[in-house]
């Protein structure tokens, strides 16, 4: 059914068939027999290193439980 | 920073609450702010490689969750409403906002809250008749027993008289059944965590509510990587397969998972002479 479509769309315009997607503005798609897994971990490990903090120490949480940010 | 996180957020719902605290500060950022912002980065370099995991047949039960931190906010006193929806298992929307007014009650931030998880539901709704999928009394999950009284009563409380709009909006879904307000205890409440800083604990067991974790098909990997280092002979095969009869997969899938490893170590090994 998916190459039916495919000839159908190719024909109609031009276009071309990539396979299966993977990767899409920033998301990584992971298509399992069982269900699909979506992330940006390149993208984290991009910002990370664009910020320097790519060697921080790990927290487990993003933010301190009893923490109240404030105006100053 | 707050840009590039606020992207992020697309596919991490468990910081979505703790980038929107951020991101309201920006107009007057303070060096203390730019600690809470790293702290942020700090839980990313450890969970980098979390994600969504959307199961396969999970079914189709449409759900909301609704919840509200009241008076959240210590400059302006407003309360920050959380919602989310699941379509069987799957998450597929959540937010996290800064409700525009201010309550005077839980009762009524809870109110305001379920309200815009409502118009949420709708949306949905209205999206899913496209596929033929229709939905009654689309359960609304809310832990705030007042807000759900509110929701049949038709009683005019003087508390909650200048939410009106809210209160008939809400209300007149329910009688249309289009939706329902339930109970839900706070344990289970899963808006929680895009309400309120939590504590390890709390935030683990949500996050895995919410399916959000590691790449399932590395933990497969991560067995492979124990034996890594032996080399590929017959023996080999049979420890793998006694390794993935823990896995619960089909058969088919097994030989597949099977070829691949292989193929994975092979990799491995091979890169291993060359690097040396």
């Amino acid at each position: 059914m998916c190459e039916e479509f495919s000839n159908l769309m190719q024909s109609e315009i031009e276009m071309n068939m990539m396979g299966e997607l993977v990767f899409f503005l920033g998301l990584q798609i992971k298509q399992h027999p069982n269900g699909i897994f979506i992330s940006q971990e390149k993208y984290v490990k991009d910002i990370l290193k664009k910020y320097k903090m790519n060697e921080a120490k790990i927290m487990v949480t993003p933010i301190h439980p009893s923490s109240r940010l404030d105006k100053d | 920073m707050i840009g590039s996180l606020l992207y992020l957020t697309a596919s991490r719902p468990d910081i979505v609450f703790a980038v929107g605290l951020c991101a309201r500060f920006q107009t007057c950022a303070k060096e203390y702010h730019l600690t809470a912002v790293k702290r942020i980065f700090r839980y990313l370099v450890g969970t980098a490689d979390l994600g969504l995991w959307y199961r396969k047949y999970s079914g189709f039960d449409l759900v909301g969750y609704c919840n509200v931190d009241y008076a959240g906010d210590k400059v302006e006193r407003k309360s920050t409403s959380g919602s989310c929806q699941f379509l069987g298992q799957a998450l597929i929307e959540w937010s996290c906002r800064k409700q525009n007014t201010i309550a005077l009650s839980t009762n009524e931030a809870e109110y305001v809250s379920a309200a815009s998880c409502c118009s949420q539901v709708l949306w949905i709704r209205n999206q899913l008749e496209d596929y033929s999928l229709r939905y009654t009394s689309v359960p609304i999950f809310c832990d705030n027993t007042s807000a759900i009284n509110l929701s049949k009563n038709p009683i005019q409380h003087s508390r909650s008289k200048h939410i009106e709009i809210k209160q008939h909006f809400i209300r007149d879904h329910v009688q249309k059944k289009d939706i329902a307000l339930s109970f839900v205890d706070t344990e289970n409440q899963l808006a929680d965590i895009f309400t309120k800083p939590l504590v390890e604990d709390r935030f683990n067991f949500l996050k895995e509510k919410l399916s959000i974790m590691k790449n399932p098909n590395k933990d497969l990997s991560l067995i492979t990587n124990d034996i890594k280092l032996i080399p590929l002979t017959l023996s080999d095969s049979i420890q793998m397969d006694q390794s993935q009869s823990e896995c619960s997969y089909d058969q088919n899938v097994h030989q597949n998972v099977h070829q691949d490893r292989i193929f994975i170590k092979f990799r491995t090994f091979k890169t291993r002479i060359l690097g040396q």
